[in-house]
């Protein structure tokens, strides 16, 4: 084929994907008249003004190994459910490159849009392991690793280029790989590009574009040194999507309702936009001494830019669509017939003013432009309130999470006659820079640093209403920081070792690892609210961790069978450690390193054309800190003073089991049949110690909300959330694939029927707080929130149910009578998704062309019979305000997994 | 090799620099009516026709105004401190323009809207349809609202605010607001017989004094299961009417002076109290 056909296919790919960018779910407003988040960008996300950080709880497991049957596939089958391995956070993964780990210290976690983000093809040389194998370059906790291989002389010859259309998060992908291979000089070279968009994705209102650029150089000194540089970055700016309710995807018909655009002058504008870019720059000194014996070092240098956008209000109405005053449910409760109003709307006895309200709610709704953000009247209300000399009631903040963070590991990798031993050590020093800056003034022309909740607490003189104590009254314009401005220093050491031997068919390997951390905040403004202990140093705050780990393995003929375990004990997450981190310098109460004890069991096995691994696993992690934070109604329902408030779990505990499987059929030369599945377990166990703490920060009310009293003896007990026998949220514990693979003359189609069960919706621990749940009675309209009293001496009804099984049916606490003592706890039962079916199908041919190009074409198209039902998760809400008509606990957020979509790619290799 | 570099920028120009977006002129007349009519009756005479639904806090569907009522008038106080939520007061204009200061007005509650005050600043003039919407009263005070259910444990339905659709439907901004339109009515204690006539009205009192200021004293201190406080403000001869403060106010935790004070407000009733309401903290002035 010559070159001009692949430039029109080229260019017809172009067109296509133009066409295809268009086709994409829409809803119809014809079928109409027939129904508040959040956060702030740490943790769990919220109503009102907080939003997420798409990474969270949309993280994915990426462990993959292509030895192992059931991690090869696992990640990638599982994804449009986004699987989590184990159930485990992404935080007990690594991701290392070169053998040094880059994941955030801050938060754990490693963010693949923000590092690698479109450099798929770049970092495909990878390992990926599970905790107790053999490790040359790191030591795992329970979730594994990757190792990916970045030198430049491992990259295949040749250039690559490559096109795809799909209908995903972006519309266009084209890529270009080149690399030299090492010449006779001990030099080699590679590069990649790739670039990334679409004006609207998939979901409504959401866009992307990123570019990323990866450049490596190796050189090959002699046989005992090499060196070798990569550098590389990923600018990205993309437009997010939120969660919503049923009743908000009801009236927009449609699962793929995206709460964060809206119009602006007929022109979409999403209000959730991320601008990213993590530069990198990573060095790595290979010494081969002799034939035995290996040093890596790897040196890596990255500076994290992160900012995302978030509309606030100041003094005014939440621009929020999904604000809960904006939905036809709050204007009666669609939950009860209590009151004579009825549950259904058409029978509101005698008053059909509420009707008229409901339905005008509801046309609302059923316009698109009703339903989004109204940018245009946020304008038109900051203009007409710049009459005032006021500050701005609307305005676009940019929340930021940078960092610069230098991060080294060695490691002597020994290999003795059937013994391998490894040594090495991790450091990492990371300064996270956290603040906020103005992004747009959306047409006010003024602005000062005030925290405009703690206004009406304490008065525009007063201290407590500054952000910045040392700069009071600050006017800010576009660009200027405020609000919140402090750094977090994690400085990690590590040293580890693994010792393997293989004696006949059996085979051990221990490990060990030792580490220290130190975790120090920095305030750089000195809040009002907390003016003796916001800004300076924190104090480190220090821990010491360490574990190991053991596998025994006996390999006989096509059978491999392996029982391991392993104890690890590790510091708390940064993020987690301090009680109100945009606010003050203090640790969370009982801050202390988490525990992990897991082991597992398998049985790798062949029978001929038939093969598989069983895996049978169980974790226990304990003392463990969480944090979320959420607006919440405030204390004493005090009106409009909702406060942003941080809630750390301490002493958190999770218990984790399953069975994993991977079975391969080969049928004939040609046709495979493939299934691979798990069946599990992840629950919390027990009660966790809770401290609140809210930035409004008045000590007599920060007080009073950590305060659980006795509603029987009147005494205080430790405050605790009520959490035992929660599960993880946001990941199928139950996912299964079955699937056939054929082959022929280059062609190769592959079709999967992936099911996927329980998958829960993530509890709020606000709402299970001990005292939340005693509150009876005492707030108007508190309905079926109650405490418990147990009397041994009271007569038993027959067949009534006892005192316990009622606060087990609804959560809540049993106290003894008289004496007031907590016989027993229940949590508040957390939904359940339901289960279902998605197919996949993916067709591929490779074209072997002229002089060694190979072209490769794959279509893929996923979820084929449009399963727009799947819940991949969601979060109640945090809001216990009985006294309202819409009811918080019947309208979760949820995320509902893509429609049918597809991935077109082309790749050239020459 | 050039071709295919040519090829990637090619993919890189379809990009549309989407994300520069400018300041509109975007004026609050996008968010109301264009064009309600012209007014056929006046604030005063349907209080007459509702009279019997406002001194009932009627709550049912006799209060519905089922045909095109349009009133026009000028509004007298709004959100602007967050003392007033989610309602602003209107009062009849008179023939040659002024504001009618000696008959009280009504009260229209607005949900869903961020700060009428920047929609509706004092000396606005508006037109409104009341057709669809419901005139009754809040403690015997007139309000134009929609039915809403309270949540207490026995829920009653009451008229409160309309929902935010209704600025597009039934509310219209006729011109530019001008603040010294909004003339007071000079209250005396010889007005406290005229509860019925006299309320919702703006007025001013001369010589008054907050009974609870002693120099340490807030408008709306915090405290738990509080919405609001009620002070003694005292008029020249010492006859009293209470003065309403919400602890959302943003001068809540402002501390009231104290001496002889001229102060402007919302003078409103619940049943036989009289009730002043600040519309900002600028409406108390320290006299000389």
């Amino acid at each position: 084929m010559s070159y001009k056909s692949i430039i029109v296919a080229g260019c017809m790919l172009l067109v296509a994907s133009g066409a295809w960018a268009q086709d994409k779910p829409k809803t119809t407003n014809t079928q109409l008249e027939d129904d508040a988040k959040q956060a702030n960008a740490t943790f769990i996300f919220d109503e009102a003004q907080l939003g997420e950080d798409d990474d969270a709880a949309k993280a994915t497991t990426l462990v993959s190994n292509q030895n192992d049957p059931y991690l090869k596939e696992v990640g990638y089958t599982f994804s449009a459910m986004r699987f989590k391995l184990r159930a485990y956070d992404s935080q007990y993964s690594g991701n290392y490159f070169n053998g040094v780990k880059l994941n955030n210290i801050e938060n754990g976690r490693f963010s693949f849009s923000g590092m690698t983000g479109g450099l798929n093809d770049v970092v495909r040389n990878q390992e990926g392991l599970m905790p107790f194998d053999r490790n040359d370059w790191g030591y795992v906790t329970m979730g594994g690793g990757t190792n990916t291989n970045l030198r430049a002389s491992t990259y295949r010859a040749g250039h690559k280029i490559g096109l795809a259309a799909t209908n995903r998060n972006y519309i266009l992908r084209a890529q270009y790989t080149y690399a030299s291979g090492l010449n006779k000089n001990g030099w080699a070279f590679v590069a990649g590009l790739a670039y990334r968009w679409g004006k609207e994705g998939a979901i409504e209102g959401t866009f992307y574009n990123s570019f990323s650029a990866m450049f490596g150089v190796e050189k090959v000194f002699n046989e005992k040194h090499r060196l070798s540089l990569n550098l590389w970055a990923a600018p990205t700016e993309r437009g997010q999507q939120g969660a919503a309710t049923e009743e908000a995807y009801w009236l927009a018909n449609n699962h793929y309702y995206n709460p964060y655009w809206g119009y602006q002058n007929g022109k979409m504008r999403n209000s959730r936009v991320v601008t990213e870019c993590s530069p990198t720059a990573l060095m790595t000194w290979d010494f081969t001494p002799n034939k035995k014996s290996k040093l890596t070092t790897t040196a890596a240098f990255s500076y994290v830019m992160y900012g995302s956008t978030a509309l606030s209000y100041n003094n005014a109405y939440n621009p929020l669509p999904t604000y809960y005053k904006n939905f036809p449910s709050s204007v009666v409760n669609m939950y009860s017939d209590g009151s004579g109003l009825g549950n259904n709307p058409e029978t509101w006895n005698g008053y059909p003013g509420l009707m008229d309200q409901y339905n005008e709610l509801r046309a609302m709704w059923g316009t698109s432009a009703g339903r989004q953000v109204k940018w245009d009247d946020l304008y038109a209300q900051n203009l007409a309130n710049n009459q005032y000399g006021k500050d701005a009631l609307y305005y676009q903040e940019e929340r930021h999470n940078d960092q610069l963070a230098f991060r080294l590991s060695s490691v002597w990798s020994q290999d003795f006659k059937d013994q391998h031993l490894n040594v090495g050590i991790h450091l990492n020093t990371t300064k996270g820079m956290h603040y906020k800056t103005m992004k747009d003034m959306l047409g006010a022309s003024q602005f000062h640093d005030y925290d405009s909740y703690s206004v009406s607490e304490y008065g525009y003189g007063s201290r407590q209403v500054q952000n910045d104590l040392d700069n009071p009254d600050r006017s800010i314009k576009k660009g200027d920081i405020f609000g919140y401005n402090y750094n977090i220093f994690v400085n990690k050491a590590q040293a580890f070792t693994n010792y393997s031997v293989v004696k006949g068919g059996f085979a051990a390997v221990i490990s060990a690892d030792i580490e220290g951390t130190t975790i120090e905040r920095e305030g750089l403004m000195r809040n009002g609210r907390a003016a003796d202990f916001s800004k300076g140093l924190s104090g480190k705050a220090m821990f010491l961790g360490g574990g190991g780990k053991l596998q025994l393995s006996y390999t006989v003929g096509n059978h491999r069978f392996a029982i391991a375990g392993g104890y690890e004990s590790q510091a708390p997450i940064a993020y987690n450690a301090f009680v109100a981190s945009r606010i003050q310098n203090n640790f969370v109460n009982n801050l202390k390193n988490e525990q992990i004890l897991t082991a597992q069991a398998s049985w790798q096995w062949r029978f001929g054309p038939v093969s598989g691994k069983f895996t049978g696993f169980i974790t226990r992690n304990w003392d463990v800190t969480q944090q979320s934070v959420a607006y919440l109604d405030p204390i004493g329902n005090v009106a409009g003073s909702d406060r942003f408030s941080y809630l750390t779990m301490t002493g958190v505990e999770k218990r984790f089991w399953g069975v994993e499987g991977a079975v391969t059929i080969k049928i004939t030369d040609n046709l495979k049949f493939n299934a691979i599945g798990t069946y599990g377990d992840a629950k919390y166990h027990g009660n966790p110690l809770a401290q609140l703490a809210y930035e409004g920060d008045n000590p007599t009310t920060t007080a009073a909300m950590n305060v659980w009293q006795n509603p029987v003896n009147g005494q205080s007990q430790p405050l605790r959330v009520i959490y035992h026998g929660m599960r993880v949220g946001s990941t199928p514990l139950t996912a299964v694939s079955l699937g056939l693979d054929y082959n022929i003359n280059g062609w190769y189609f592959e079709v999967k029927a992936n099911y996927y069960d329980r998958v829960y919706i993530d509890a709020s621990p606000y709402t299970r707080l001990g005292s939340v749940l005693d509150a009876n009675g005492s707030e108007a309209g508190r309905e079926n929130v109650d405490y418990f009293v147990y009397d041994k001496d009271a007569v038993v009804i027959a067949g009534a149910p006892s005192v316990f099984e009622q606060a087990e049916a609804q959560g809540g606490n049993v106290y003894e009578k008289g004496t007031g003592n907590l016989l027993a706890s229940y949590a508040p039962s957390q939904e359940k998704a339901k289960g279902g079916w998605m197919l996949d199908f993916s067709i591929g041919h490779q074209f072997r062309l002229n002089r060694g190009k190979v072209l490769n074409v794959n279509l893929q198209v996923n979820n084929f019979t449009n399963n727009t039902n799947m819940k991949t998760g969601g979060y109640e809400q945090n809001r216990t305000k009985e006294n309202s008509p819409y009811k918080f606990k019947n309208n979760s957020f949820y995320w509902y997994a893509n429609s049918i979509n597809a991935f077109l790619n082309v790749n050239l290799r020459f | 090799m050039k071709k295919y570099i040519f090829m990637l920028c090619a993919s890189l120009a379809c990009t549309a620099c989407i994300h520069n977006f400018d300041a509109e002129m975007a004026s609050a007349a996008q968010m109301t009516a264009e064009n309600v009519g012209e007014p056929n009756t006046t604030i005063a005479k349907v209080r007459e026709m509702y009279k019997t639904q406002i001194a009932n806090n009627t709550n049912d569907e006799t209060a519905k105004v089922n045909d095109d009522l349009i009133i026009e008038g000028i509004v007298t106080g709004n959100d602007l401190s967050g003392n007033i939520y989610q309602s602003i007061y209107v009062q009849d204009v008179n023939n040659d323009g002024t504001i009618d200061s000696d008959n009280g007005g009504i009260q229209v509650c607005i949900k869903g809207v961020g700060s009428l005050a920047s929609v509706f600043p004092a000396g606005q003039k508006i037109r409104m349809n009341l057709k669809g919407l419901y005139v009754s009263g809040y403690g015997k005070m007139p309000r134009i609202g929609q039915p809403y259910i309270t949540t207490s444990s026995s829920p009653s339905v009451r008229i409160g605010p309309m929902a935010q659709t209704h600025l597009k439907q039934n509310i219209q901004l006729v011109g530019t607001h001008h603040a010294n339109i909004v003339t007071p009515h000079e209250f005396t204690s010889a007005d406290m017989d005229k509860i019925d006539k006299l309320t919702p009205l703006f007025v001013v009192m001369h010589g008054c004094k907050i009974k609870e200021a002693d120099g340490k004293a807030t408008y709306a201190p915090t405290e738990t299961g509080v919405y609001s406080v009620q002070r003694t403000l005292q008029l020249a001869d010492g006859k009293t009417v209470v003065m309403y403060n919400s602890c959302s106010a943003s001068f809540a935790s402002d501390v009231m002076p104290t001496g002889k004070l001229t102060v402007y407000g919302i003078m409103t009733r619940y049943s036989s109290t009289w009730q002043l309401i600040l519309r900002s903290v600028d409406d108390v002035v320290i006299e000389k």
